[in-house]
């Protein structure tokens, strides 16, 4: 479909004067400080992509260098320990800093093309997302430097890597660098759930989302669910590696079946947190190289939704060896045979639709067939390993190493390269060259073959994964050398994708806005898209409206009205539209910050914090939390653009507008808060859950001599709590009635409530007079309290902000945001309060 | 500007966000419940010493759980009728259709596949010795 055929007549009755001025609204800056002030998706996705991507490329001169020591039997090119961090890096490279960060930024370029909005609900979120992204890959990849690169495995088994038996810094840089990128990816992942269900194009229904959406939308829900587990794991594993834990150590007590629980329910499914774009990726280019809708959409989603809950029902599997019962294995090889429906749904949608369709074999399309071949022999090795007693005979072998790559590059890099070499055309306003691509893809899928299927055959020879060398005559001679020429040939077809597109960016064909007869909206924008994205709002009136409709205009919609200052508009700051969840009506529309460095400089106090934490140096730690603070400020200082929206609002008094939304249910902030508060519910399920795992120890649980706190202290914290939530309660209703002095009141108290809670949990801590360092009991507990001053600090911090904005401005509705939103962690605050009160002091009564 | 609470769409309803929660979430969060509370009652069951205790305990549960979940689907059915009279069942999982029944035919779905995975996990208790460590079978 014609762009200017789609958009014909969105423009009438608007000045030129108008667009100019709308388009200089969503300008990024120019200029060497711009670079850090820059936040709009598109140059921010661009970078992220190209961080993502370089650091594809570092994994895979690991990963070659591995295959150079395992070609020949007994060689010496690496010695042991060098080689132990080659394979760390690498797995930890691809799993942390090249697939989650590459797919998010992907996402973050493509979604607010694909719903038709103009940006990101959080833009800020994003840069701060990027930046510290790179600030935490380039602190892990820094280690080398020193020599002190990680060293125990991407999956840092423990007692291994406890203190003891790993004390440099090598697993210290892992933990602290990983939780770096893990932050990252979380921001990320709350942006892409906002932005999924709020910022849609009105019209775009839950069953007109395109598929891809569709997937990032239970991807970023699975990150929030699986990377906090992994969280707070790696912080339990630095508490222990400091010394002043003993969550993982047995001499004291501690469980290192736990690391792996907590490990493992992050790790399962972020294979499928992998696995699920990717399944978006190529619904979508399977319908438009089909020439037809995907078929069954509705089946297509309920797999991807089902495939997202089942994930968190198979971490288990990973632990068929250690000693679990059979009963609860078998729940586990229950939910892995199950998911293979939703898995067998997807390829059968895929091969329906080829099949009944009028397939157009260009190399996106390549790469999926290349998919669908490697990922169908990478689950059905799943199968095998799921059952208990291949597994027992399988387990850390060759053979895994095999099944795992099948999955992880049939059934994410090949979809990946399927969407750059669809995308990339839009991303970049050229075209890739198609020979060179077809030799692209036949060089990887061939190549891909020859390293990884004979791994198969090696793991069932009996060769360990892990090792770096072995001795000759075992029978893996022949097969390792052919799996290094393998990896050697995919490494080339590698090379031949970043020669295409460096040869795309200087010779390329001109790709024009809709090269492939896409079905999305994304193609209705130019190519490459502008940072002023959507300026007339489109409607959607199918699941393909680039297929199924005349023109993309409010004309003649019930809406038509209703968006008008939407078209070209707002011209001094940046306005978009929100949606309701489930029919995409219009609601609102929203605020959106422009350029700031806030992102960028608490990046920085982020990474100043993280290495301070790494070297036990307070003055490095001081130094970053005062960087992180000040960010912290100017990121909730008003922006000039912010009072221009409110005064445009008051000045509208037509009643038939759209209200501009700044708080409560209709505001990005609140819906941010909801997802905020997701991830301290699964922390808290972790900290508990750990507290009761820990308890089943040998030693009694309390362990005899641990000391009572008696009640009077826990009852006053009890008390203190059920106030809290009191004054919360207050406090809404204040802000309801917009009762200025009420809401100061209730604000300060419920920050005296917050403060008193601590300094009554803190003493009852100090009376209790335990020893974490030396035992688990003691980690557990300050496991609990600790979440709980931490959620307490985050709460305090919101009511400072709340308290600053009802002092300075009582009716402003930005201050009223912060209440409410600080409200929102309050309600959560006592609650979880509460439930720590009780873990702690009466479950030794009934457990 | 004034909020226009109500943009209306003609010749359709309303759907809310809590139903559609319960339709597409009841299933899978049941199944949930079931892994966590299954694997917990084996580990309390073996640990104390109270295996038949443990054993019935995950029977309760798998009872309650795909109860929930064929609920959920239950509930769905009857609003996806509603939604969509005269709709055939291969029709909803295949063509574009009104307003709302896309999200009911989900729950409906939803709630059979997630029940489904509750009695092939719940089943093992009835069949497997509740306590023996997997490697020592």
């Amino acid at each position: 479909m014609n762009r200017r055929a789609l958009w014909a007549g969105a423009a009438e009755g608007l000045s030129r004067e108008r667009r100019e001025a709308f388009a200089r609204a969503w300008a990024s800056p120019g200029g060497a400080f711009g670079l850090v002030r820059t936040i709009n998706n598109i140059p921010i996705a661009r970078r992220y992509m190209v961080a993502g991507f370089l650091f594809f490329l570092a994994g895979g001169v690991l990963a070659l260098l591995m295959r150079l020591q395992l070609g020949t039997p007994e060689n010496t090119f690496l010695d042991a320990e060098t080689y132990d961090q080659i394979f760390t890096m690498h797995g930890t490279t691809m799993m942390f800093l090249f697939v989650i960060p590459f797919i998010e930024a992907v996402a973050n370029y493509l979604l607010p093309l694909l719903l038709g909005t103009r940006d990101m609900p959080f833009p800020r979120l994003t840069a701060l997302s990027f930046w510290t992204y790179v600030f935490g890959g380039l602190f892990l990849y820094a280690s080398f430097l020193w020599g002190l690169a990680p060293d125990g495995g991407w999956f840092s088994y423990v007692p291994l890597n406890n203190r003891q038996y790993a004390p440099s810094l090598n697993m210290d840089f892992w933990d602290i660098g990983l939780s770096v990128a893990e932050v990252a990816a979380m921001g990320a992942a709350a942006e892409l759930i906002v932005a999924i269900l709020r910022m849609r194009a009105p019209g775009m229904r839950l069953d007109r989302i395109p598929l891809f959406a569709w997937a990032m939308l239970v991807t970023a829900v699975m990150i929030i669910f699986g990377f906090t587990p992994l969280i707070v794991g790696t912080a339990m594993l630095e508490l222990d590696r400091k010394g002043l834990t003993a969550f993982f150590v047995p001499e004291a007590g501690g469980e290192p079946l736990l690391w792996q629980h907590l490990f493992w329910v992050f790790g399962h499914p972020e294979v499928y947190i992998m696995f699920v774009p990717a399944v978006g990726i190529v619904s979508q280019v399977v319908q438009v190289f089909s020439r037809r809708p995907i078929v069954s959409y509705t089946l297509m989603v309920l797999a991807i939704v089902a495939t997202g809950f089942l994930s968190f029902g198979l971490w288990a599997h990973h632990m068929f060896t250690t000693g679990l019962s059979m009963v609860a294995m078998s729940f586990f090889t229950a939910a892995s045979l199950v998911i293979t429906i939703p898995n067998g749904i997807q390829m059968f949608g895929w091969i329906a639709t080829l099949w009944t369709g009028r397939p157009v074999l260009r190399t996106p399309l390549l790469f999926v067939l290349g998919f669908i071949v490697i990922f169908l022999l990478g689950g059905v090795s799943g199968v095998m390993v799921g059952a208990v007693p291949f597994d027992s005979q399988a387990h850390d072998s060759y053979f895994v190493v095999a099944h795992f790559h099948y999955v992880l590059i049939g059934g994410v890099v090949f979809p990946l390269f399927a969407g750059l070499y669809y995308w990339l055309p839009k991303v970049t306003g050229r075209m890739l060259s198609e020979r060179l691509g077809r030799w692209n893809f036949w060089t990887m899928f061939v190549f891909f073959h020859v390293a990884f299927f004979p791994m198969h055959v090696t793991g069932l020879l009996g060769m360990p994964r892990r090792v770096y060398t072995y001795p000759a005559g075992l029978g893996w001679d022949a097969l390792n050398l052919v799996s290094t020429i393998g990896a050697f040939g995919f490494a080339t077809g590698v090379a031949l994708f970043v020669a295409n597109v460096l040869w795309s960016l200087k010779r390329g064909a001109e790709a024009g806005d809709d090269p492939w007869g896409g079905d999305t909206l994304e193609w209705a924008e130019t190519s490459p898209p502008a940072d002023a994205q959507f300026e007339f709002i489109p409607v959607v009136r199918g699941r393909h409206p680039l297929w199924e409709q005349a023109s993309l205009t409010a004309r003649g919609s019930d809406w038509e009205a209703l968006l008008a200052p939407l078209q070209a508009g707002p011209t001094t700051w940046r306005g978009a539209l929100v949606v309701d969840v489930v029919e995409a009506r219009p609601r609102a529309v929203v605020h959106v910050p422009g350029p700031t460095a806030a992102p960028f400089v608490m990046a920085v106090g982020f990474l100043l914090v993280f290495a301070a934490a790494l070297l036990e140096h307070a003055l490095l730690l001081a130094a970053g939390a005062v960087v992180t603070l000040v960010a912290l400020g100017r990121w909730f200082w008003p922006q000039p653009s912010e009072s221009r929206a409110l005064r445009e609002v008051e000045q509208a008094t037509d009643g038939r507008s759209l209200p501009l939304a700044t708080a409560g249910p209709m505001a990005n902030g609140f819906w941010g808060t909801v997802v905020f508060l997701l991830v301290l519910t699964t922390a808290l399920a972790c900290v508990v859950s750990s507290y009761f795992y820990l308890s089943d120890g040998p030693a009694g649980w309390p362990p005899p001599g641990s000391g009572r706190t008696g009640v009077a202290l826990p009852a006053l914290a009890a008390a203190l709590l059920v106030a809290a939530a009191a004054i919360t309660w207050w406090l809404r209703r204040a802000l309801h009635r917009a009762a200025a002095g009420a809401v100061r009141l209730a604000v300060v108290a419920l920050l005296a409530a917050a403060l008193g809670q601590v300094a009554v949990s803190v003493t009852t801590w100090r009376r209790w007079s335990l020893e974490p360092a030396h035992d688990a009991y003691g980690s557990a507990v300050l496991g609990l309290v600790g979440f709980q001053w931490l959620v307490e600090a985050v709460l305090a911090t919101m009511l400072v902000i709340a308290l600053l904005w009802a002092w300075r401005r009582p009716r402003d509705p930005r201050g009223h945001a912060v209440a409410h939103n600080a409200a929102l962690v309050s309600y959560f605050a006592a609650t979880s309060g509460l439930v720590v009160l009780g873990v702690l002091h009466l479950s030794p009564y009934v457990w | 500007m004034r909020a226009e609470e109500e943009a209306p769409v003609r010749g359709e309803g309303r759907v809310t966000l809590a139903p559609v929660l319960y339709a597409t979430l009841g299933g899978p969060l049941a199944w949930s419940l079931h892994l966590g509370v299954s694997y917990v009652l084996v580990a309390a069951g073996c640990s104390t010493g109270h295996a038949g205790a443990g054993r019935a305990g995950v029977v309760a549960a798998t009872l309650l759980c795909a109860g929930a979940a064929l609920a959920a689907a239950g509930a769905s059915r009857r609003r996806w009728r509603a939604a969509a009279p005269g709709t055939r069942r291969r029709e909803a999982m295949t063509a574009p259709h009104g307003h709302g029944a896309f999200v009911w035919a989900a729950g409906v779905v939803l709630g059979l596949v997630f029940a489904l995975a509750i009695v092939l996990g719940g089943a093992a208790a009835l069949v497997l010795p509740l306590c023996t460590p997997g490697g020592s079978a």
